[in-house]
C-alpha cells in the first residue's frame, strides 16, 4: 500500500472513530456508552484481519492478551492467594476445623510450604536455576494426576464401555422422544438405531486394532469403522461451523443493537 | 459449469467473508422469525428443570449452576445461563451459582443481577433464591469437596456473606440436597463434573456446552448427564420452550437464529460448489487422487 493510500485510509479510521464516538457516547452514562465504543472497535480492527493482516488487528491483539492476562492476575490474588494464604497466614482467619496435629498455629505457619513452592515455580525465568521449579512442577504432575486419573477411567473408559454394551436401547429409548413420539422411531430403534449403534462402535474400534492385519472381514469391518470416525469428525465440524458462525453472530448483535442502537429486538 | 466453476475456485475468499457478514446482518432486519422446536436432549434437560420446586416446599432442592463461560464463548453460553435461570426463577426455585473460570466471573455475577431484578416483583431476593459463590479452583477438588460437604470450601459467598445465613444453603450439604447440577462450559470442564461429581457421587447432571463440545460430550448423555443444551442453537430451543410455558418473550439465542440458519445454508452451498469443483478438476487431471 502506498504511503498516500495509508493516509487516505488513516483520515477514514478517524473520521469514522469521531462519528461514532459523537453519535454512541452519552455523557450521561459515560463509563457505560465509552466501555461500549472501545469494545465495538476493538471487535471490528480484530474482524479487520479478514480482510488483510494490520497493525491495528496487531495491537488489538496485544491488548487483549495483555488485558486477559492481568484480569487473570489480579482476580487470582483477590480471590484466591487473598483469602486462602494471606488473610489465614497474617489475618489469622481460620476455620475452627483448620489445624494441623491439634494446633491451628501449625497449620497457619505450615501454609508458607505451598507459597515457598509456589514461589519456586517463577525460578523458570532464570536458565541456571530453572531447575528449582521442577519440584513444585512434579509435585502438582502428581496430585493432579493421582486426582484425575481414577476419575476418569471411571467417567470415561469404564462407564463408557458399560453403557456400550449394556444400554444401547436405553439410550434410544431415551432420544426417540415421549408419549407423542411419531410412530416410526419404535421402528427406526429396533431395526435401524440400534445395531447402527452397536456395528458402528465395533467397527470403528476395530480400525485401531493393529495386532491383526487389516484384510478380508477384519479389513472390512474397518473400512466401514473408518466411515464411522468420518461421520463423527463430520459431526464435529457441522458443530464447529455452528459455533463460530454463533460467536460472530453474537459480535454482530453487539454492534447493532448495543452500539450502534439500531435494533428493534 | 466448468467455466463457472473454475472462476468459483479463483474467487477471493474475502467475498466470502462478505457474504457471510451480509447474510449474518440481512435477517436482524428482515425478521423472518423461523421457530425452533426443541430437540431431545434439550427436553431431557428441560424435563429435569421442570422437577424444581418452591423454596418454600418443604422438598425443596437448589439447581447448582457452574457457570464456567468467559467472553471467548459468552456469545453461546450466555443466553442460556439467562434462560435457565428464569427458568429457576420463574417456579420460585434456587439456585447457587459459581464459576471456575477467573475471566467470567464478573460476566456471570452480572447475569445472575440483571434476571434476578427481572423477577424482583416477584419475591425473588438473594439468600432466597440464589447465591452467588463467586470464583473456585482447582475445578476437580472442589468438586469432590462438594461431595463430602459444600462448606469445607465455601462458608461464605463471592461478597463474604455467610452462607449459612441464607436460607437457600438451608438443607444442603452434599450433591444429595441438589436437585441438578448445570455445567454451562465451552471447555472439556462437563467431563471434569462427570468424573468428579457424577462417577465418585452419583450427583444428578446436566450441561449446556457451546456447539464445538456438544460431539465429545453426546456421549455422555443420557445416563452420565441427564440432558444437553448444545450451542446457540440449543439455547434458542430452551428460550422457545419457556415462551411455550411461561410466555417469555425470546431472546439473544432466537434473534440469532434466523442469521444462523442463512449462514449455514451459505455455508452448505460452499461446500457443495467446493466439491463439485474438485470432483470436476479431478476427472480433468485424469482422475488422479
Amino acid at each position: 500500500m502506498s504511503n498516500q493510500a495509508k493516509a487516505v485510509v488513516g483520515v477514514v479510521v478517524v473520521a469514522l472513530l469521531g462519528l461514532t464516538f459523537a453519535f454512541t457516547v452519552d455523557f450521561d452514562d459515560f463509563t457505560v456508552t465509552f466501555g461500549r465504543f472501545v469494545a465495538a472497535w476493538l471487535t471490528i480492527v480484530i474482524l479487520s484481519f479478514l480482510y488483510q493482516d494490520n497493525p491495528f488487528y496487531k495491537a488489538a491483539e496485544h491488548v487483549m492478551v495483555g488485558l486477559a492476562m492481568g484480569y487473570f492476575t489480579v482476580y487470582y490474588v483477590d480471590q484466591v492467594l487473598r483469602p486462602r494464604f494471606w488473610d489465614k497466614l497474617v489475618g489469622g482467619k481460620l476455620r475452627l476445623d483448620e489445624e494441623l496435629f491439634g494446633s491451628q498455629d501449625v497449620f497457619r505457619y505450615a501454609l508458607i510450604i505451598p507459597a515457598v513452592l509456589g514461589f519456586l515455580m517463577l525460578f523458570r525465568l532464570f536458565p541456571k536455576l530453572s531447575w528449582l521449579s521442577r519440584w513444585p512442577m512434579a509435585l502438582m504432575i502428581g496430585i493432579s494426576s493421582g486426582l484425575a486419573i481414577p476419575v476418569s477411567i471411571e467417567a470415561n473408559i469404564t462407564e463408557q464401555v458399560l453403557e456400550g454394551v449394556r444400554t444401547p436401547i436405553e439410550y434410544m429409548t431415551a432420544l426417540r422422544g415421549g408419549a407423542d413420539r411419531p410412530w416410526w422411531s419404535d421402528v427406526t430403534l429396533w431395526q435401524v438405531g440400534v445395531p447402527v449403534l452397536i456395528v458402528g462402535t465395533i467397527c470403528a474400534l476395530m480400525y485401531f486394532f493393529f495386532s491383526v492385519p487389516h484384510k478380508g472381514v477384519v479389513g472390512r469391518a474397518a473400512r466401514v469403522g473408518v466411515w464411522v470416525l468420518m461421520l463423527g469428525f463430520g459431526a464435529s465440524f457441522g458443530y464447529t461451523v455452528m459455533a463460530r458462525l454463533s460467536l460472530f453472530i453474537g459480535r454482530v448483535l453487539f454492534l447493532l443493537r448495543d452500539w450502534l442502537d439500531v435494533l428493534q429486538t | 459449469m466448468r467455466a463457472l466453476l473454475n472462476r468459483l475456485a479463483a474467487l477471493d475468499r474475502r467475498f466470502v467473508f462478505l457474504g457471510v457478514l451480509v447474510l449474518a446482518v440481512a435477517p436482524f432486519f428482515l425478521k423472518a422469525g423461523i421457530r425452533v422446536e426443541s430437540t431431545r436432549y434439550t427436553d431431557l434437560i428441560w424435563e429435569q428443570m421442570e422437577g424444581l420446586k418452591s423454596v418454600d416446599d418443604p422438598g425443596f432442592k437448589p439447581l447448582l449452576l457452574s457457570a464456567d463461560y468467559d467472553p471467548g464463548t459468552v456469545a453461546e453460553l450466555g443466553p442460556m445461563a439467562k434462560a435457565v435461570l428464569r427458568h429457576v426463577f420463574e417456579k420460585d426455585s434456587g439456585v447457587i451459582v459459581l464459576t471456575f473460570l477467573p475471566t467470567g466471573g464478573a460476566l456471570v455475577q452480572d447475569v445472575i443481577l440483571e434476571i434476578a431484578k427481572e423477577y424482583e416483583h416477584k419475591g425473588v431476593r438473594e439468600g432466597r433464591n440464589y447465591a452467588y459463590l463467586g470464583f473456585a479452583t482447582p475445578p476437580g477438588v472442589i468438586m469432590q469437596s462438594i461431595g463430602r460437604e459444600i462448606r469445607d470450601n465455601f462458608q461464605v459467598d463471592y461478597a463474604g456473606k455467610p452462607i449459612d445465613k441464607m436460607p437457600i444453603f438451608k438443607n444442603v450439604h452434599t450433591y444429595k440436597d441438589i436437585h441438578l447440577v448445570v455445567d454451562l462450559a465451552g471447555s472439556n470442564m462437563p467431563g471434569t463434573w462427570i468424573g468428579n461429581a457424577v462417577a465418585r457421587y452419583d450427583a444428578n447432571f446436566a450441561m449446556g456446552v457451546t456447539a464445538v463440545m456438544a460431539a465429545d460430550n453426546t456421549p455422555y448423555i443420557p445416563k452420565q448427564a441427564k440432558g444437553m443444551i448444545s450451542g446457540l442453537r440449543g439455547a434458542a430451543e430452551y428460550e422457545q420452550l419457556l415462551q411455550d410455558k411461561y410466555g417469555i418473550e425470546l431472546e439473544d439465542a432466537s434473534w440469532g437464529m434466523d442469521s444462523l440458519s442463512v449462514t449455514h445454508l451459505f455455508i452448505l452451498l460452499l461446500i457443495v460448489v467446493g466439491n463439485l469443483g474438485y470432483f470436476l478438476g479431478r476427472e480433468k487431471r485424469g482422475g488422479a487422487r
